[in-house]
């Protein structure tokens, strides 16, 4: 009896011992993830993980024309809007940005910077995916690829540059290495964003069949337009001026009517971001009835149209509460979800002409630089400007794009940064809260506290 | 006469002794006596002898027990004059030679068990020979028994199997049996020759507590562990949904703070203090909760989708078990009782087991009750007159004036007040409980089957409701042998919530007093001209959910011998949750109208999990001391599903709960984990009279949440007590010690509660671009991450004096955890935030614990029981390799507790300029985070007061909860800068004024002036540390027992009245809502209530 039980009592320790051994514990990879590697085995996921990079640059914040864009916190930074928005958990947080005194724990300045560095994360791991050798992806994907990835990485550099001034260059996916990575000096960043956009060019196509035939992904031409962009920023005239040209003289787009020039796929497009949701967010951002919704122009602003200048009437809509009248964008107008007709524009011709009109300026080419000033004022319905000294038409440039590209993606207050005259205009309009230190924006808190080699770097006055 | 006893070893097979222990080897004794004759040894034993010889009756004796397995018993002067034996060479039965060896005397030889011969004289007193087994109440033989013959000093001791035999002169004799810890048993012996005793086990009262420790029970007197308890009689006189809340302030070391006033709302949870230091995942902390068996969730319910809003702080899981169904809690603290559920035992255990039935007659019990509860503070904040003072003083102090988008000085009705707070928040909840029980059955089976219904109103203003239905079904069943025993139960419950989207707290607090009317002259919302947002309009956006969840679990128990059994325990569990949030056009502002479309977020989750546990258990008598012995395995498995959709542009609004009528479905996300969990676990348990106790365990875990080569982990402790009050020495001098225990333990637990798949490096589908399902990065992976480890040691020392009048138990403890696993949060330019790794920070979590209880009276008509209980927590952080590059320098500080807020030094109001200054520690000559030290924000002690006072028929009962710490300011909640369009609590008022005045409050300001900034620096230095210690009357209950003689004639077995209150009262120097909830920023207070209510039982 006693060694049947012990016998038993044996069998059963053994039984425990081997299932312990077993692989019970071993789950599969879950249902709704691939694996990193598995991904760029092939044409069609590799393809879903660079549109996953577009799709989630529309979705909210940084490029999407929400309160939390780039477009609108510039616009309210600079001379252009006031902030009237009522939401209670954003409005204080917006006031920040229109009284130019913004608080380094600001969640939108957070979001702002962990977004574009998260959308610089996935385009070094499709880089680095597509790089593998363990990738299949076939050479004209790859290629294809590989130019996109390395166009949003420069892109999302250009921007955080811009905003914060110094900030870490980021090539890898490595957190353990990227945790560290201290401020790189603004023309590093400026070299690696041209290179990026070089390599680019080189191996991306013209036109957009990639995307079937929408312009919602990037093509050489987007690469040329925003390096076109880089080099005015960084002072290279010559290139400036070519990359422009190449663009302009590409005869694929033209300057559209301005009933067109947001709609999806319109002719003066060369980069939307589309949205299989619905309408972009620009319309609804703005629209008001009576008050005004989230912000309305600066009087300053109302003031800089002319008289006769046709975006005023076509760009520009207002509405009123029975005593004052308040003026809003008006070059999104879709404001219902559907049906989908406008698309998120981030990089349209015109701004070619007001780059190259500037680049060629700067280098004294003064009668082609008021062709491309008047060809925008031409569709504008202004009259020609006369010939004008140097430093005039320079103004006259910045003027031009002033009531050209408001509130879109902080158009005119990187341009009064690049140019130093942020000062004199920001004083104007905020002769109260302005201090020049205000023109670049505090780094996040969270990214100080979070990151040793660069708590101690915040920018001056914050 | 002199017993010759012979002792004999027992080697009990290694092999089987290995997985048990080496060391220990079974003594036992035995003594014989005898008389019957001749052939005594089997028949065909042969003797050889190798030479002829003469030997003497010894020297034949010494052969055969050389040759054989017999043994001898004689007295030692027996053979003295017995003439030498002659053998031949040769073979010889050694029954043979056994007669003639004795063939010249007169003697009688007898065999007993175990081979011994006994041999005697003949024609002594006639002797019986007695034998039988000793055996406890469930039938374990008990080896070391001893069996005297009353009044001789003569006797034995049971054998390894409890057998004794026992040679007694008279039928008149009387035997009696003891053992340590069991009632002694005297039986006259008779004409019996087999007596089997079954010892029953002396009960003190610490004795009849049982302590379910998870895998097995143990005595309070008995246990080496810390295990806290409460019980149905302590949880049934609170009318809450949520066990939780029946457990707060009433066991030492268990910390539970309840995160918001809403119904089904989360608690805080924290066993013996934080032991990881994961910053933003309120799950890393929670202990592991075990409901009959089953492991049942800790994370939350719900979704961010749909219940974000209302919910900041998630959906208790456990508001889904009805707290009267509950027979008892226990939680589990220190490592002897945790460390049985290895990697999983770091936070503590909390195991809750579910009633079962009665023996006896079937009873039929009703318990219906109701209550009324409003917000237990409101707030005193600004009129409309000091309102619009301090807004027009602030844009005044910044050189500006109201603008158009002031929208309360421009727009709005100057003269207007509203009390914001009683419009929003002011209602009053109903809830109304009832619950019926059937309970019965016999010595063989017993059954218990109980459902409820409770529904909860809330204090917002409108029609909600939060309903919960749950039944419980339990049945046991033993064999009449009690071999076989079987046990199920199924505990359901379904819940149905239709709160509101937002907790409107925070409005009512800081809406301006003179905003607009909530209605216009139509009844329609008012939006006043688009100059707010209607807090109403929130009300329009339904929030429907419906939470169901079935614990199942079947054991089956098998004694294949008495002292031996085999269990197999399954257990399964299905959480399901759909919740509804929708967002009609009607919620927004007409004007608006054009440019917003119906919306409607559906949400689900289901996690479902089953548990197979086979164990083996065996108990041994042995001497003086008892062997427990577990031996068990565990496979566990957990599946979690969640899926949440967003449908936009529904053509009406009544069609809103119908995702097929949406014009565009959106999946927002969708989840589908596993996680995998595997355990071979043991217990040796020795007690040694009672009066030593060595408890070891250990466990072996695998969990999926790691990578590979990381899965596999050992945890272990050793507890050990000594009842020093068994002591005779104690005994005789300390007369006043009913008790006294001394307790220690040390041991290793783990934790893996981090989120599943984080070594795997993969891309996760998102929403469609150009029609595509497109893929993104899931997270970061690092493949290196493994367990978290914590070192836990207790002392503990329990007394009980004058007749267990008072009972006291303290404790120290001091727990270290390392190889910190965490979510490691990292820059922004990282990509993304966090990622889960091991931090190579040391924390120890200390403390000292203290409860007592006290019977003041003890009565028959009259009895008054008082308790104490007190936990004195610290926590340290030891060490931090490199924290000042980590991502932590922010948080923590080395050597300091880990409630730390780094915070500016405060140099109050500057009197020139009426702005808060603050101390630039570094003379850096800004303000950052270097300028910041480490400020104490947690409990500095907590515990609870109960008094029980029964008179006749009355029982009264009140608990008082109170909590020393430190929290953040009222300013905090509110984040609103004072002279911003929001309203303020009334102290601001105290505001700097004009140049020279000292003041405590800046001056306000209406715009984002350097005096706004400096506000914001405010809420960051140690001025925003304010005690938020308080005590509560949490819990008063008066409950008459009408006499039996009233109710018989009304069928009734027992009737009874109650009048309950729960947070009737609250001192506290907060000057928020509530200082309990004040860590969640502005949410719903606790209620207040009052209960009324009656239980029957017929």
């Amino acid at each position: 009896m006693k060694s049947k039980i012990v016998k038993k009592i044996s069998c059963v320790i053994l039984a425990f011992v081997c299932m312990s051994c077993s692989d019970f514990i071993v789950v599969d990879s879950p249902k709704t993830e691939l694996v990193k590697a598995t991904v760029f085995e092939n044409d069609d996921t590799a393809n879903a993980a660079v549109l996953g990079l577009y799709n989630q640059m529309r979705t909210s914040g940084f490029a999407s024309g929400d309160l939390m864009s780039v477009s609108f916190v510039c616009g309210l930074a600079s001379d252009e809007l006031l902030n009237y928005s009522i939401n209670p958990s954003i409005s204080q947080e917006l006031e920040q940005f229109n009284k130019n005194n913004l608080i380094a724990a600001n969640t939108i300045i957070e979001s702002l910077w962990n977004q574009s560095y998260n959308f610089v994360y996935q385009s070094n791991a499709i880089l680095e995916g597509l790089e593998n050798e363990s990738s299949k992806v076939s050479e004209e994907i790859q290629s294809q690829l590989t130019g996109e990835a390395k166009f949003i990485r420069a892109f999302c550099h250009f921007y955080l540059v811009n905003l914060f001034g110094d900030v870490p260059l980021v090539l890898t996916t490595h957190w353990d290495e990227n945790k560290k990575i201290q401020r790189t000096p603004s023309e590093i960043v400026y070299e690696q964003i041209i290179t990026d956009l070089q390599e680019s060019i080189a191996i991306l196509g013209d036109n957009y069949s990639h995307s079937n035939d929408e312009k919602v992904r990037i093509n050489k031409k987007a690469s040329q337009a925003l390096l076109a962009r880089v080099y005015l920023f960084t002072n290279n005239w010559i290139s400036a001026e070519q990359e422009a040209t190449h663009i302009i003289d590409s005869g694929i787009y033209n300057l559209e009517t301005f009933e067109n020039s947001f709609l999806k796929n319109n002719n003066e497009a060369i980069w939307q971001l589309s949205s299989d949701y619905g309408n972009s967010s620009e319309a609804y951002t703005y629209f008001s009835s009576g008050l005004p919704a989230n912000a309305a122009f600066t009087s300053e602003l109302w003031a800089a149209f002319e008289i006769e200048d046709q975006r005023k009437t076509h760009w520009v809509n207002s509405s009123t509460d029975g005593t004052s009248q308040y003026y809003f964008p008006y070059k999104y107008k879709a404001i219902t979800p559907q049906p989908i007709t406008e698309y998120t524009t981030i990089l349209r011709l015109a701004e070619l002409y007001l780059i190259r009109a500037e680049a060629r300026a700067k280098q004294e080419k003064l009668t082609e630089a008021l062709q491309d000033v008047n060809a925008i004022r031409a569709r504008a319905g202004l009259i020609a400007l006369g010939s004008l000294s140097k430093d005039q038409l320079i103004e006259a440039i910045l003027q031009e794009k002033r009531v050209e590209f408001f509130t879109e993606w902080g158009h005119r207050w990187l341009d009064l940064k690049r140019r130093n005259v942020v000062d004199d205009y920001m004083q104007v309009v905020k002769p109260n809260s302005w201090q020049t230190a205000a023109q670049l924006f505090p780094i996040p808190e969270s990214q100080l506290t979070n990151s040793a080699s660069t708590s101690n770097s915040q920018n001056p006055g914050y | 006469m002199k017993i010759n006893l012979t002792i004999r070893l027992f080697y009990i097979r290694k092999w089987l002794l290995i997985p048990i222990m080496r060391t220990f080897i079974f003594l036992f004794c035995t003594s014989i006596f005898s008389f019957t004759p001749n052939n005594v040894c089997s028949q065909n034993v042969r003797i050889i002898v190798s030479e002829d010889t003469l030997l003497s009756v010894n020297e034949v004796f010494d052969i055969i027990d050389r040759q054989t397995d017999y043994k001898f018993l004689y007295h030692a002067d027996l053979f003295k004059n017995v003439p030498k034996v002659r053998l031949k060479k040769g073979t010889i039965l050694a029954n043979r030679l056994l007669q003639l060896s004795l063939a010249s005397g007169n003697f009688s030889n007898v065999l007993t068990k175990n081979n011994t011969i006994v041999i005697k004289p003949k024609g002594q007193q006639v002797q019986r020979l007695i034998s039988g087994t000793v055996s406890d109440n469930l039938g374990v033989p008990m080896s070391g028994a001893t069996v005297i013959i009353k009044g001789t000093g003569t006797g034995t001791t049971t054998d390894f199997n409890g057998n004794y035999s026992l040679a007694v002169p008279d039928a008149q004799n009387v035997l009696i049996f003891s053992f340590l810890g069991f009632a002694n048993q005297e039986i006259i012996v008779g004409n019996k020759t087999t007596i089997n005793v079954t010892l029953k086990e002396e009960l003190s009262k610490l004795d009849e507590v049982t302590i379910n420790a998870g895998y097995y029970t143990v005595s309070e007197r008995e246990r080496t562990g810390n295990i806290s308890k409460i019980e149905a009689h302590t949880i049934e006189k609170q009318p809450v949904a949520n066990p939780l809340a029946a457990m707060q302030g009433r066991m030492t070391g268990v910390q539970i703070t309840q995160n918001t006033g809403v119904a089904g709302g989360n608690y805080k949870v924290l066993i013996r203090g934080q032991n990881s230091l994961r910053l933003f995942d309120a799950n890393a902390n929670h202990p592991l909760y075990i409901v009959d068996g089953v492991p049942f969730s800790s994370s939350s319910l719900g979704f961010a989708e749909t219940s974000g809003q209302i919910y900041t702080q998630g959906i208790s899981p456990l508001t889904m078990i009805n707290p009267n169904v509950i027979a008892s809690i226990e939680v589990l603290k220190d490592a002897d009782a945790t460390a049985i559920y290895g990697s999983r035992g770091a936070n503590g255990v909390v195991l809750i087991t579910t009633k079962k039935g009665n023996q006896g007659k079937t009873t039929f019990d009703v318990n219906f009750y109701s209550s009324l509860g409003k917000i237990s503070n409101t707030m005193a904040v600004l009129n409309t007159e000091q309102y619009l003072e301090m807004r027009h003083e602030g844009l005044t102090n910044d050189g500006s004036t109201p603008q158009p988008s002031d929208y309360d000085l421009t727009q709005w009705d100057q003269n207007r007040h509203t009390n914001w707070q009683e419009k929003l928040i002011g209602g009053t909840a109903e809830t109304n409980n009832i619950q019926m029980t059937f309970s019965g059955g016999d010595a063989t089976t017993n059954f218990l089957m109980s459902g409820s219904h409770r529904n909860e109103t809330s204090v917002f203003p409108g029609d909600y409701k939060d309903n919960r239905t749950t039944a419980l079904l339990k049945v046991n069943h033993a064999s009449e042998d009690k071999r076989i025993s079987l046990s199920g139960s199924a505990h359901y419950s379904s819940k149905n919530t239709n709160l509101p989207t937002i907790d409107l707290t925070s409005l009512a607090v800081t809406l301006p007093p003179n905003a607009p009317e909530l209605y216009t002259a139509e009844g329609e919302l008012n939006w006043e001209n688009s100059t707010w947002t209607n807090p109403l309009s929130f009300l329009n956006r339904g929030y429907t959910a419906k939470s169901n969840t079935l614990i199942g679990n079947a054991s089956f128990n098998y004694y294949v011998t008495k002292s031996f059994d085999a269990k197999v325990d399954v257990g399964y569990t299905i959480l399901s949750y759909k919740a509804i949030a929708k967002t009609p056009k009607s919620s927004f502002n007409p004007a608006l109208e054009q440019s917003v479309i119906n919306s409607t977020y559906f949400s689900s989750r289901e996690e479902t999990s089953w548990v197979f546990e086979p164990q083996l258990h065996w108990k041994k008598y042995l001497g003086k001391g008892k062997i427990n012995l577990l031996i068990g395995a565990s496979f566990q498995s957990q599946g979690s599903t969640g899926l949440a959709q967003l449908g936009r542009g529904f053509s009406n609004e009544h069609l809103m709960e119908d995702i097929k009528s949406a014009s565009n479905v959106y999946v927002t996300s969708n989840s589908d984990t596993q996680y995998r969990y595997q355990a071979l676990f043991g217990r040796f348990n020795y007690n040694y009279k009672g009066t030593y106790l060595l408890n070891v365990t250990g466990r072996r875990d695998g969990s999926s949440r790691f990578g590979a080569g990381k899965r596999w982990a050992n945890f272990g402790a050793v507890g050990a007590a000594w009842v020093f009050s068994n002591e005779k020495v104690i005994k005789s001098k300390w007369h006043f010690l009913d008790y006294g225990k001394l307790r220690a333990s040390y041991g290793i637990t783990g934790n893996d509660k981090i989120g599943d798949y984080g070594y795997l490096d993969s891309y996760t589908s998102s929403s469609t671009y150009l029609g595509v399902n497109t893929l993104i990065p899931a997270r970061l992976s690092n493949p290196l991450f493994a367990w978290e480890e914590n070192k836990k040691f207790e002392l503990g020392m329990s007394l009980s004096v004058c007749k267990n009048a008072l009972n006291v138990e303290a404790n120290y403890y001091s727990n270290t955890s390392s190889n910190q696993l965490v979510g490691i949060t990292l820059p922004g330019a990282a990509g993304f935030t966090s990622v889960n790794g091991n931090l190579p920070a040391t924390l120890r979590n200390s403390g000292y614990e203290l409860a007592a209880t006290s019977t003041l009276i003890n009565k028959a008509n009259f009895g008054w029981i008082a308790s104490l209980n007190l936990t004195i927590p610290q926590s340290k952080l030891l060490a931090f390799p490199n924290i000042e590059s980590s991502t932590y320098d922010y948080f923590y500080e080395i050597g300091k507790p880990l409630e730390l807020r780094k915070v500016y030094t405060s140099e109050g109001v500057d009197p020139s300029t009426g702005i808060y200054q603050f101390k630039d520690t570094d003379s850096s000559g800004t303000l950052d985070i270097k300028d910041r030290k480490g400020v104490l924000v947690g409990q500095d002690f907590y515990g609870g007061f109960s008094n029980n006072i029964q008179y006749k028929g009355f029982q009264f009962d009140i608990h008082v909860q109170f909590v020393k710490q430190h929290g953040n300011a009222i300013e905090n909640s509110i984040s609103s800068v004072p002279g911003f369009s929001s309203n303020q609590p009334t102290h601001v008022l105290n505001r700097w004024q004009s140049i020279g005045e000292d003041s405590s409050v800046q001056r306000f300001t209406g715009n984002f002036s350097p005096a706004a900034i400096a506000f914001y620096n405010w809420m960051s230095s140690e001025s925003s540390i304010v005690d938020t210690s308080f005590l509560r009357f949490k819990n008063i209950s008066l409950t008459y027992t009408f006499s039996e003689f009233l109710v018989q004639d009304l069928g009734l077995k027992s009737a009874k009245l109650f009048v309950r209150g729960t947070n009737i009262f609250t001192l506290t120097s907060y000057k928020g809502l509530d200082p309990e909830t004040s860590s969640s920023g502005m949410v719903l207070p606790p209620l207040k209530s009052i209960t009324t209510g009656i239980a029957l039982t017929f």
